[in-house]
């Protein structure tokens, strides 16, 4: 199967996913899936598209990026690879939470913690927010905890680099969020 | 995905705003220890119980990690003893107590409940036996609670029972006066008692439950308050019917707190997941009120005038949105509003916004009754029982529980500070208005006969 990655980031205004899709139909590719979110005054989105009559990616990105160039943007296109690896084994989706001043180095070394327990990060946002004067981040690490893992072991290991830190932090299974907020 | 909102909204309410679970509960019916043999009695509902219980507090401990809620209390609920030990008499039923006590320390939980009768209608030699130990038994044990129940809607108010409950409190004050009559905390008179309340100390497992079932008390005083806080600053305006409804909405979430643990801990205890119990349950910690409540609501206190409509409204939406909530809801289920467990509650009782005749207004229309109320240590047995008469016929009349824990503290008078410490927290002694002026209609004794169930206005 034809497939590509297109990845477009810029400036956001209205009318993009309107360039993007026209100029994606009429090259003949359809849509398969995609994922957009503005950061501050920036989009970024993520297609996978099926191109069934193989147009040339050179020619796709020219369109693309000739459409939007005018509009502070710019479109990357590459294959899509094979298949993807076997899946991993089990594992429990946990919400790691940190909450503190922003430093330099944080995010590194909270992701390195959660990595060298093969923690999967499966979502992840940064929140700034105001306090007391004072730039204070609270970090959302949505992940997959093998089941081999412990999630005291999880929680010991993270708060042992959030202590570092300053940072505030919990480890929950993913259930309770859904349990207390959704119907 | 989750979004922010879900996540942040969770974090505040566990760390600001003392959501927690108060209780699990596990149920444990004694019925089928029965024996004639007080040391083989004594040892089989031991075994049974920390066999049962043994990995309780460390199955709690777990799951309350997995999901970053914290099981304040882990107890234990037992049938009634009255009639599981019908056979032996007060000397062995302290024995008993003395048993419950021993096993609940083994397994580390905080109190186990059950030590009661159920006379509504008429006392039994076993339920005469109980009642007759209950000040012993309360002075002798640390652990154990006791109830009775001397009323229902269906039979009635047993007012022999009344007044046998009036001088069993006073003895229990008096055997434990060195703890400011500490023993009476732990004895709770009903109207209409759920078979499956996991609240102390009015725990049991009724005669209708299974073998063993988890019960879940879920609290959140403090995330009620907040939330009404939260949307009178969004919109000062916000007229009754939508805090209602904002009330309503939070206890939806924190009684989804309790399902979600009580099924698990049932889950990997292997014992069948009972009810969820939405109560306002307080702690004597700032923040954790349900007094500071009726303040968010517009109130200068609890007990002014406004209180019992403000009551009666939290009650109704506690109710709603629980009982949404949850597949199984039972117990006492509404606010509680304990005198001296509320630190809000016990400086109006204090400050003298808040009475005891407005509180036993107040019982007519939420979950509990006169509960944890200090009494000047000259109110009479007859006066206390005409107190629990009164508050058993609100509970009789309005088919709803109500119950009465009163502390007569020996050798102290109205405005005196008591000390109970821990969950059963502080509070200055009410004033009893009229005592002793009612012995002549609580020593007729006899029943006063059930009430119609039309004609009910």
């Amino acid at each position: 199967m034809n497939k590509f990655v297109l990845s477009v980031i810029g400036k956001d205004k209205p009318g993009i996913l309107a360039q993007i899709s026209t100029i994606l139909f009429t090259h003949g590719c359809n849509i398969e899936d995609v994922s957009q979110t503005i950061l501050q005054t920036e989009f970024a989105s993520i297609f996978i598209v099926l191109n069934p009559d193989a147009h040339p990616l050179e020619k796709i990105g020219q369109a693309l990026n000739e459409a939007l160039g005018g509009m502070e943007l710019s479109a990357h296109l590459r294959p899509m690879a094979a298949p993807a690896p076997a899946p991993a084994g089990p594992s429990q989706p946990f919400v790691i939470t940190t909450q503190g001043v922003d430093k330099p180095g944080t995010i590194s070394a909270v992701t390195t913690a959660i990595a060298s327990l093969a923690c999967n990060v499966v979502n992840f946002r940064a929140i700034i927010t105001q306090e007391n004067g004072v730039d204070e981040m609270i970090m959302i690490f949505e992940v997959d905890m093998p089941m081999g893992v412990d999630h005291r072991q999880l929680r010991q290991v993270m708060q042992e680099v959030c202590a570092r830190f300053g940072l505030g932090v919990s480890v929950q299974h993913r259930d309770i969020f859904e349990t207390i907020h959704r119907v | 995905m989750l979004n922010d909102r879900e996540v942040l909204s969770t974090l505040s309410m566990i760390k600001n705003e003392n959501l927690d679970v108060r209780t699990v509960t596990l149920g444990i019916s004694l019925l089928d220890c029965a024996s004639h043999d007080l040391p083989r009695f004594t040892d089989t509902i031991y075994k049974r119980i920390t066999t049962l219980a043994k990995d309780l507090v460390a199955v709690c401990d777990e799951v309350g990690d997995r999901y970053g809620i914290p099981v304040v209390n882990k107890r234990i609920s037992v049938s009634p003893i009255a009639v599981a030990a019908a056979p032996f008499d007060s000397r062995g039923m302290v024995e008993v107590a003395k048993t419950l006590d021993q096993a609940a320390r083994d397994v580390n939980v905080d109190f186990i409940g059950g030590f009661g009768a159920l006379v509504e209608k008429g006392m039994a030699k076993g339920d005469l036996a109980l009642i007759e130990a209950i000040p012993e038994a309360l002075d002798v044990t640390h652990r154990m609670c006791s109830s009775v129940n001397v009323a229902t809607t269906r039979a009635g108010i047993n007012m022999d029972a009344v007044g046998l409950m009036g001088r069993t409190i006073k003895a229990a004050a008096e055997r434990t006066k060195d703890r400011d009559g500490l023993g009476c905390a732990k004895l709770v008179v009903f109207a209409n008692i759920p078979e499956d309340v996991p609240f102390m100390a009015g725990a049991y497992l009724g005669v209708g439950e299974a073998s063993s079932v988890i019960n879940v008390g879920v609290s959140g005083p403090g995330v009620v308050k907040k939330a009404i806080d939260r949307a009178l600053q969004d919109n000062p305006g916000a007229h009754l019917g939508e805090l209602a409804d904002v009330i309503k909405r939070t206890a939806y979430k924190v009684t989804r707190v309790g399902e979600i643990i009580g099924r698990e801990v049932a889950r990997i205890l292997a014992v069948e997941f009972g009810i969820v119990d939405l109560s306002l349950a307080p702690t004597p910690n700032v923040g954790d009120s349900v007094g500071e409540i009726f303040q968010s609501l517009g109130l200068g206190a609890i007990g002014v005038p406004g209180s019992t409509a403000a009551l009666a409204m939290l009650n109704d939406a506690v109710k709603k949105g629980g009982a949404f909530a949850s597949s199984r809801v039972g117990g006492l289920s509404g606010a509680f509003i304990p005198v001296s467990e509320d630190l809000n509650i016990a400086a109006a009782a204090a400050g003298g916004q808040l009475c005891l005749e407005k509180l036993e207004a107040m019982t007519a229309v939420c979950s509990v009754g006169l509960d944890m109320v200090a009494l000047p240590g000259d109110t009479t047995a007859e006066t206390l029982s005409a107190i629990i008469a009164d508050e058993m016929a609100i509970g009789m009349i309005n088919k709803k529980t109500t119950a009465a824990r009163l502390i007569p503290v020996p050798g102290k008078k109205a405005g005196d500070k008591v000390h109970f410490g821990g969950l059963l927290g502080e509070a200055e002694i009410m004033p009893v208005r009229s005592n002793g002026v009612s012995a002549g209609f609580v020593s007729r004794g006899g029943a006063i006969p059930a009430p119609l169930q039309a004609l009910i206005n």
